[in-house]
């Protein structure tokens, strides 16, 4: 017995290439004006580019300051290449104190603490690092 | 859009190598390998007639051929086939899924 006929019919269903894509990086860690040392750092909390009182405060260096590490640290994963996200400051007034816009980062390990290391915006700080990640 | 093929009686055709025609649980997937264009990134889901065809072209043949084939499975008049089979070859030509073999 004959099969009923159908018209043949072909269903093509594209699949669109997702371009979404973050990179790794190479990040040097140092503080701006020569890895000078500062007191604090800030999150540029409200994303204004401008330290001012909505930002909020992350780390503290104490009464010895901090400046960067100086290393070079692999395996930093962004969708972007690192610009300013934050300040390093010589106080906690805005209105009185310095301040030098940095990239920060966190890193975090096994036993939980946390790390923040700062970059000097620039392109000499930072190179993309693909077989890092 | 290309031109109409001239499909005379002489002409062979066959499915280019690059697509993989599978059967999953009942439905039939066609995957082009490294295919570009349309089909670049692309699946291919065809119905049961379709693979049949898919299935014959396999082989390089004429339309006529196919037709025969089609007319020995199906229940339907014999232009109907013929003109599912030229379309099937006309559009396939189109997007690079057959070509004409010497």
């Amino acid at each position: 017995m004959k099969k009923t006929w159908e018209a043949p019919r072909v269903l093509v269903q594209k699949f669109i290439a997702n371009e979404y894509v973050a990179a790794c990086y190479k990040i040097k860690c140092t503080t701006p004006n020569g890895n000078s040392s500062y007191r604090y750092l800030y999150d540029d909390t409200n994303n204004n580019g401008v330290w001012d009182a909505d930002d909020r405060r992350i780390y503290s260096g104490g009464l010895g300051g901090f400046s960067g590490c100086g290393n070079w640290h692999s395996g930093v994963i962004r969708d972007d290449p690192p610009s300013a996200n934050g300040f390093v400051t010589s106080g906690t007034n805005p209105n009185r104190h310095r301040s030098s816009a940095v990239f920060w980062w966190q890193e975090s390990f096994h036993d939980g603490s946390v790390d923040y290391h700062v970059m000097t915006p620039g392109d000499e700080n930072y190179e993309t690092n693909p077989n890092a990640s | 859009m290309p031109p109409p093929e001239d499909m005379s009686e002489n002409r062979r055709y066959r499915i280019r190598p690059g697509f993989i025609l599978r059967e999953i649980v009942g439905e039939y997937a066609i995957i082009p390998v490294d295919a570009e264009g349309v089909l670049a990134n692309a699946m291919l889901s065809p119905n049961e007639t379709a693979v049949f065809l898919w299935r014959a072209f396999e082989t390089a043949r004429t339309v006529e051929d196919v037709t025969t084939l089609l007319e020995e499975e199906y229940e339907a008049p014999p232009e109907v086939l013929r003109q599912a089979v030229e379309q099937f070859v006309q559009e396939s030509l189109g997007v690079r899924i057959l070509e004409e073999v010497e």
